[in-house]
């Protein structure tokens, strides 16, 4: 199936942000953070930016033709992209703490 | 009282089997502990003191409880100090500092706030302070009562780390945890900025304690880009002091000014770094167009608004091989391109599979270029609107394209559109000049010949229904040329007109020939030479005259043409003919009887030094219609030439139609030959046409003598390129003047013909390649002679495909061009099979620039093979 047309290839991207961030928020669910992220709009509108982010990157791609399986999986690979970059930059060492129950933070939000 | 109780521990690292998630290792809390242990012992001696340093190991909760029994058994002290450097736990579960597991015991052990209150309530001692280094410390002694009543003693005071909300940070810069480093700075060396000079006592309120509050948030924000604020608090009737140990300072004083300008610069080298990475994004992902100094649209990597940052990184992308004059008159259209303005994205791949860049510029383009672009790139599908039918330019421009892409359908709409149809039945009849058809006789010059170009690219696809259409349109045309003149339509008009009718036939022939049917069917050749006979013969004569075999018809029409000539060229009715019978020369006895009847007809009306009749006896030398009479004339008057001091103007004439028919002299005259040129030579400049076109023709044949071909590189390669001079008036052929590298171009392209060139040469043929006035032959050489691999397609691939050369226009186009050569000259079976190849080839091309050069290979290659060059009409 193709897709024709820059809103529906940036649809396609956004499915597959979606299927990425429903598969997120699933894993997120034994996280000891999951009532603040949920509770909160920042990390919602954070998942709502990776779903958007797919659908950019793959209109990128592709511009106003692509297939829509081909353009599924780019917007599922974005979302995890993005988190696996921002995971990636190092902590600062050197915190003289143990936390039982640590804060909600981006980062920890992208851990899953 | 002992002077000083001190109870001192600091905890890194935990035991591996109670190491779990969430318990980093720590570096320096028992370095903190050791140098916090040192000073005190610096500033007390060992009888006033009463120190116990835990090991860092043995820092369970028991072992602190017995260092503070033991330190509770020794009295009343006059100062007890408590430093504890670890981890700090903060939760609602519970708050306090980490120990060490119990031995057997799994899991770590936090002394709570409580349990530290009571432990500092067990020592009796007149001063007590208890400096905390850990995460959260302000949440532990929040919870110890014991800092808001004095009882007995006279200061009962804490230092903690950070507020209960901020971690503590150790840094590898200050080997330290930063609160500690700090803290040991001063007590160490009693200097700081804010104290204004060396101390030996430093007040803990007034003076330790604003020290730490002024530059451990400082360091912390700078080196951890965190926040970090020490917290003191308790109760005391006056100031408490502690000694200065007099050491070396060992970290630098901060000021809040040079913090920020330090934290300002590390925020503009994120947001510099942010900005190198989105414009390496910008480069890598987007293009725009840019005409550049040669009138060429080329597509640039990036965004117009980044070219002052761009310009220094290579930057071009694509040359388009489309140019300024494809542009839209209409500026409102081919603004976008011609400022920059427009953008896309150079991933974005079309529904045809092509690079969305060429969908982009489409709309700027002007109508006539967008479709010409469209069909080289196999992007005019049948489906399209094909133009115009009343629009001979449209018409050309329609069967154009259909050898891009052959379609029935639009060949039909082509040949539907010639006028002329209503004249083909019957179809031999006689020529009436006072026959008015304002349908055809308003036509432009340019109109006809439109026409004329779209029966040539129909004939190259379907000669046999091209072939009717055309008889029809050939009897237009002469009616036509005989209701317009010259000053009617402009100068040239009427040869230019009868020119491009009668150059369809020897297309049609062509591809007869290629489709093993004869060049001209008996019907056709017969029908022509009656209407030759009949007043059509400035079309229908020229027309078979063009056509290489078809010799009797030729024949009759070369009758008809000898009894029209009378000697007199500036006719304009004898001029048709003397280039009617020029067409039909070969090296038959007719055709040599037809040159001696010509040059009868010249010395009948006195023009025996006449150019024309130079340039005739040129073409029949070219020809081998040269009769062995007129050559033992010309080498009689070579000799007599020779004898003579002074050269004469006819030598040259005489020593450029022996240069031609070199091939029919006797071998022995060969050399009265070389002598003759030679004097020519000595007596004009070396860099004449004339000389050029001699030399070129020796070349041509294979016998030119040595030294003669370098001669021709040296002045093709010495010369650029200039514009061709004309004398006033193409009508004395032999009075062309031309000067400069062209001219040479073409000699040193004759030369290739019989032999193989070196690298230095074919660069100079490369130079000219693209001169609109010499391409074809210079092309021929080059493809003939090592200019080019031969192009080899089977059903799914080709070898030897032009180069790609995605930013050199002229090298991609050339390449294409001389693969089309090479290509027309393959057998009929291979050059089918691979047009069919490179159309699929070009169709999974995702590269539009590519597109069209192979376009350009397939239509060049249709046109080299179904318009082959008349001998002798090329040169000069």
């Amino acid at each position: 199936m193709v897709l024709e047309g820059a809103l529906a290839v940036a649809g396609g991207g956004c499915a597959g942000g979606a299927v990425a961030e429903l598969l997120h928020w699933w894993n997120l669910r034994q996280s000891t953070q999951i009532p603040d992220y949920a509770k909160s709009l920042f990390y919602w509108s954070l998942t709502v930016l990776m779903v958007l982010a797919g659908g950019v990157v793959t209109w990128l791609y592709f511009g106003e033709h692509a297939e829509a399986l081909v353009a599924l999986h780019v917007g599922i690979s974005t979302p995890l992209i993005l988190q696996k970059l921002v995971t990636s930059v190092p902590e600062k060492p050197g915190a003289k703490n143990v936390i039982t129950k640590p804060a909600p933070t981006v980062r920890r939000f992208f851990t899953w | 009282m002992p002077a000083l109780g001190a109870v001192v521990l600091g905890i890194g690292a935990y035991p591996p089997s109670a190491a779990g998630e969430g318990i980093p290792a720590l570096q320096f809390p028992a370095k903190d502990a050791e140098a916090f242990a040192a000073y005190l012992r610096a500033c007390w001696p060992e009888p006033d003191m009463v120190l116990r340093l835990l090991p860092e190991a043995g820092g369970t909760g028991l072992a602190l409880r017995r260092a503070f029994d033991e330190i509770a058994a020794r009295g009343r002290f006059d100062l007890f100090v408590v430093y504890l450097s670890g981890h700090g736990v903060a939760s609602p579960e519970t708050t306090g500092f980490l120990a060490q597991p119990e031995p057997g015991a799994g899991a770590p052990q936090v002394v709570a706030a409580a349990e530290l209150d009571r432990l500092l309530r067990a020592v009796d001692a007149r001063r007590t302070i208890f400096i905390l280094d850990c995460c959260f410390a302000e949440a532990v002694v929040r919870g110890m009562p014991f800092f808001t009543e004095l009882d007995d003693s006279e200061a009962r005071l804490f230092i903690a780390s950070s507020r209960a909300n901020q971690f503590t940070w150790e840094d590898e810069r200050a080997g330290h945890g930063v609160f500690t480093a700090h803290m040991l700075d001063l007590l160490n060396t009693g200097s700081a900025a804010r104290l204004g000079g060396v101390r030996d006592q430093v007040l803990v309120d007034a003076e330790l304690f604003p020290f730490l509050c002024e530059q451990v948030p400082l360091y912390v924000l700078e080196h951890k880009g965190a926040r970090q604020e020490p917290v003191k608090g308790g109760v005391s009737t006056g100031e408490v002091t502690l000694p200065v140990a007099r050491a070396a300072r060992r970290l630098q004083d901060r000021s809040t000014l040079g913090t920020a300008l330090r934290r300002v610069r590390q925020i503009l080298v994120g947001i510099g770094g942010a900005s190198v990475v989105g414009i390496a994004l910008v480069y890598t992902l987007l293009w725009y167009p840019q005409l550049d100094r040669n009138g060429e649209i080329v597509l640039l990597h990036g965004a117009a608004w980044l070219e002052p940052i761009l310009r220094y990184a290579p930057s071009g992308r694509v040359h388009t091989g489309l140019r300024l004059e494809d542009l839209s008159p209409d500026p409102a259209m081919r603004q976008a391109i011609q400022s920059g303005s427009l953008t896309g994205v150079w991933t974005h791949v079309s529904r045809d599979g092509h690079r969305s860049w060429y969908d982009r510029l489409r709309p700027g383009l002007d109508p006539a270029a967008a479709q010409r672009a469209d069909a080289l790139a196999g992007l005019s599908p049948a489906g399209r609107p094909r133009g115009n039918p009343d629009s001979p330019s449209e018409v050309a421009r329609a069967a154009w394209s259909r050898l891009s892409e052959p379609d029935a359908a639009t060949l039909a709409w082509v040949l539907q559109a010639i006028p002329g149809a209503d004249r083909r039945s019957p179809l031999v009849t006689r020529f009436d000049p006072n026959l008015v058809d304002f349908t055809i006789d308003d036509r432009t010059a340019r109109q006809m010949q439109d026409y004329a170009a779209a029966l040539r690219a129909a004939a190259m696809v379907d000669p046999d229904r091209t072939l009717p259409v055309y008889l029809g349109f050939l009897k237009a045309t002469q009616e036509w040329l005989g209701q317009n003149t010259d000053a009617q339509r402009g100068g040239g008009s009427h040869e230019a007109v009868a020119e491009a009718t009668a150059s369809v036939l020897p297309v049609i022939a062509s591809a007869r020939r290629d489709r093993g049917l004869a060049p001209v069917d008996p019907a056709t050749a017969t029908a022509l030479t009656a209407l030759a006979a009949n007043g059509y013969f400035e079309t229908a004569g020229r027309a078979l005259a063009q056509v290489n075999g078809a010799a009797p018809p030729a024949g009759d029409v070369a009758r008809i043409a000898l009894a029209r000539f009378q000697g007199d060229p500036f006719d304009e009715g004898q001029l048709q003919a003397l280039r009617v019978l020029t067409g039909t020369l070969d090296g038959s006895a007719d055709g040599k009887a037809l040159t001696t009847g010509v040059l009868a007809s010249f010395d009948r009306a006195g023009r025996s030094e006449d150019s024309f009749r130079t340039k005739f006896l040129i073409d029949a030398a070219d020809r081998r219609a040269l009769p062995p009479a007129v050559i033992s004339e010309l080498l009689a008057g070579a000799r007599a030439a020779l004898r003579r001091p002074d050269p004469d103007f006819m030598d040259q004439e005489r020593a450029r139609i022996l240069a031609h028919g070199m091939r029919d002299i006797p071998a022995p005259d060969r050399p009265t030959v070389y002598a003759l040129i030679a004097r020519v030579a000595a007596g004009i400049t070396p860099r004449s046409g004339t000389l050029a076109e001699i030399y070129g023709a020796l070349g041509a044949q294979g016998l030119a003598p040595p030294g003669m071909l370098e001669k021709v590189a040296a002045q093709a390669a010495a010369l650029p390129q200039r514009p061709r001079y004309q004398s006033p008036g193409e009508e004395n052929p032999g009075m062309t003047i031309v000067v400069g590298g062209p001219i040479w171009a073409v000699a040193l392209a004759q030369f290739a013909k019989t032999r193989s060139l070196d690298v230095k040469s074919l660069e100079v043929l490369q130079r000219f390649a693209d001169d609109p006035d010499v391409a074809p032959l210079v092309q021929a050489a080059l493809a003939g002679r090592g200019g080019t691999a031969g192009l080899q397609c089977d059903r799914t691939r080709c070898s030897g495909l032009p180069a790609r050369a995605p930013q050199d226009t002229r090298a991609r186009q050339l390449d294409a061009d001389l693969a089309a050569i090479n290509l027309a000259q393959q057998p009929a079976g291979a050059f089918r099979q691979a047009l069919s190849t490179l159309r699929k080839l070009r169709a999974a091309e995702i590269e539009p620039e590519y597109r069209m050069a192979l376009g350009r290979l397939i239509v060049g290659a249709q046109v080299q093979r179904s318009a082959p060059r008349a001998v002798g009409q090329e040169e000069f």
